[in-house]
């Protein structure tokens, strides 16, 4: 205790300098925690956009092959399908029957590339709530010509709503086809990389693009844990393999067949399979948030390693300070060091009271970091970034950007932290430690 | 002599009679195989350079050069685009695997369709490989009519499948060659989405090639493409021309 209490006396003692070697130990906590929060944030944004704009954590399409070859995206083998699912009945959440089309939405002579889910109003009753309108009553979605679009859809088309549209489709087997929508709702851009997606009535939808009313092309599953996706996704895969009705995907060739996620968007039907290559019945394909998210975690993590490779640039820096202090320190003190040997303070306690002095200066110094990146965050937090760049907007939480606290991201920036503080002060802790006290009192500079 | 000229003129009022004599449906839908085959270049291969000229309301007019060849008999083609210089190098190739898009930026092969539109126009990929008009629709009515000087035979068409790119069509073919001059496309609701007018041909050969065709959008007010086509050649094109290789390597 008496240690610990002469530790923070000597702190103390040098305000400037404390100040300046806390300082130094904040800021590198500040940056590295702000960072963490940032990319935290930028995933949990992402991820709950795309939970929201895809509908779900696992995807599952269905495509057969024509007499001509030609690959459609549908489900029919909804038998194969019920039977896979009972394997992950327990994980699911909820689960959704969709259409997706891809296609040009038409007003006079305007025109906006859009994506269209159509979705079953009735069932879709999670949808129903979370659909923040900005214009519009959910309850219109009963019509069956009913669309819902992002709000810079109306203003690139300049139509208001209640007025009627055309979106020009292509139908499941490759035919030009257009459907007629009335606008009754919008919803805030959900930032599809600068792909609008609208809502419509999957019946509706399936009368366009040649499907029954029933009919669906893919199968959304929202998980009750989503830590599970890859595992769970990996289950369902196995149980469609032992049925054979998996389409095992290869390493996409060069300028190959549209992938699993294209097929996903509803833009993978009306093309050629080779001959060698066709199917009878339904081939499923298994997507979850993960492939999709890739991408972007990817830019999250090398945005989390530059953030990471600036702490241990500032750590470095931090604690080559760090020890050079504490060596000037050791010399200041040689004298003092040998008066309280000489009062009886054993090596230890000497030692110890080296680290305690680095140990409060690394602990003040976090806490001082992580109360400013708190604060920063939630200033950064209350600015609005506005739909300026839609892919952009995958990232925000609305227009504003989120700084969650990451417990495990402070906590291993502690034990970094920590760790380097206790290393750069032990060599002179070990020296003042090893000195003897006749030495000690001897010395003068 | 006189004798000749009255022979002559019998063949005349004979050949006229034939031509000008009302279709049944059965035979308008043998007059769409006559229709393939003076438009499908069989026996010979064909190259030719198209000017493409878009209009657009919101993005204005765009022009595009195209160097066609095509193989008919082996439903091969291959459309290079020459101008504008940042398009320069991309291709559609159409080969036994199916239509693919070549662009030299990425230096990637991407799979397309033959319902696909052509390069942002309005004209569709289908419109300019082999025609299939005999295998692909069924003639459902037939009427005489006429397209402005021209007299015409009109035919509505219904697709034999659903994989044909328009569910429906009204096509305006005149009566003796039985060339296109007017379709219009229509889906399966029944909304007319294109109308392709054939306004002039040249005679390649024994077929007949159109040397313009105009592609109005019908769906978006005042969007039209208007394509030219000159420099015809009915030369033989060396196997590689339909390679991706050669797509590859062409313009680089």
């Amino acid at each position: 205790m008496t240690t610990l209490k002469m530790a923070i006396r000597n702190i103390l003692r040098q305000k400037k300098r404390t100040i300046l070697l806390g300082g130094a130990i904040a800021f590198g906590v500040m940056i590295i925690t702000l960072v963490g929060s940032l990319t935290s944030g930028l995933a949990v944004n992402a991820n709950r956009t795309f939970t929201n704009l895809l509908g779900g954590h696992i995807y599952v399409s269905g495509s057969e092959v024509t007499a001509s070859g030609r690959e459609v995206t549908v489900v029919r083998d909804v038998a194969s399908l019920e039977e896979a699912l009972l394997s992950i009945e327990n994980e699911i959440e909820e689960i959704h029957f969709r259409s997706q089309a891809g296609g040009e939405m038409i007003f006079g002579s305007a025109t906006e590339p859009i994506q269209l889910s159509g979705v079953d109003w009735d069932s879709e009753t999670t949808l129903r709530s979370n659909l923040d309108l900005t214009q519009g009553n959910i309850a219109d979605v009963q019509l069956e010509d009913t669309i819902i679009v992002p709000e810079p859809v109306l203003d690139a088309l300049g139509v208001v709503m209640g007025e009627s549209v055309l979106v020009r489709l292509t139908s499941i087997t490759g035919q030009q086809t257009v459907g007629d929508f009335v606008i009754r709702g919008t919803v805030a851009d959900a930032g599809n990389f600068g792909l609008a997606s609208g809502y419509v009535s999957r019946s509706y939808l399936n009368g366009i693009i040649g499907m029954t009313e029933d009919q669906f092309q893919r199968v959304n599953i929202g998980l009750v844990d989503t830590t599970l996706v890859d595992s769970v996704a990996q289950t369902l895969e196995s149980e469609l393999i032992l049925l054979g009705k998996l389409e095992i995907v290869e390493e996409e060739e060069t300028g190959g067949p549209p992938n699993p996620a294209m097929m996903m968007q509803g833009m993978g039907f009306g093309f050629q399979v080779d001959e060698e290559d066709r199917w009878e019945g339904t081939r499923f394909v298994v997507t979850t948030i993960n492939d999709t998210m890739e991408p972007v975690l990817t830019v999250v993590n090398l945005l989390d390693q530059v953030a990471l490779g600036l702490f241990v640039v500032l750590l470095t820096i931090t604690m080559v300070g760090l020890l050079n202090t504490f060596r000037m320190i050791l010399i200041e003190r040689t004298r003092e060091i040998g008066t309280i040997r000489a009062v009886g303070m054993q090596r230890k306690e000497v030692r110890n009271m080296f680290l305690f002095e680095a140990l409060t200066l690394a602990v003040v110094g976090a806490a001082v970091g992580m109360i400013l990146s708190i604060a920063l965050g939630a200033v950064f937090g209350a600015i609005p970034f506005g739909s300026g760049n839609p892919a952009f907007s995958v990232f925000l939480d609305g227009d504003t950007l989120a700084f969650p606290f990451n417990l495990g991201n402070v906590i291993v920036t502690l034990a970094i932290l920590t760790a380097g503080t206790l290393f750069s002060a032990y060599l002179p802790a070990r020296q003042a430690a090893r000195m003897r006290p006749a030495d000690a009192l001897r010395t003068s500079y | 002599m006189k004798k000749i000229r009255i022979i002559a003129a019998a063949i005349m009022i004979a050949a006229i009679g034939h031509a000008a004599a009302a279709l049944t449906v059965e035979e308008a839908q043998a007059v769409l195989t006559d229709l393939d085959d003076v438009r499908n270049f069989e026996e010979n291969d064909f190259a030719a350079v198209m000017r493409f000229t878009s209009e657009d309301p919101e993005e204005g007019v765009e022009q595009q050069v195209v160097q066609q060849f095509r193989r008919d008999g082996e439903d091969k083609f291959l459309m290079l685009i020459q101008e504008p210089a940042v398009q320069l190098g991309q291709g559609y190739l159409r080969i036994e695997d199916g239509l693919w898009f070549y662009d030299p930026e990425s230096r990637q092969f991407t799979f397309t369709s033959l319902e696909e539109q052509f390069s942002g126009t309005d004209a569709r990929n289908s419109d300019f490989g082999t025609s299939n008009y005999a295998d692909d629709y069924v003639v459902t009515s037939v009427e005489e009519g006429t397209l402005g000087s021209f007299q015409v035979y009109i035919l509505d068409l219904m697709a034999t499948s659903n994989e044909v790119t328009y569910p429906t069509e009204k096509m305006w073919i005149t009566r003796d060659l039985y060339l296109p001059l007017k379709i219009e496309s229509y889906s399966e609701a029944g909304r007319l989405l294109r109308t392709s007018l054939f306004p002039s041909y040249a005679r390649a050969g024994g077929n007949y090639i159109a040397t313009r065709m105009i592609f109005v959008d019908e769906l978006i007010e005042g969007r039209r493409t208007q394509i030219e086509i000159s420099d015809i050649s009915l030369s033989d094109i060396p196997d590689t021309v339909f390679t991706k290789a050669y797509v590859e390597r062409v313009n680089r």
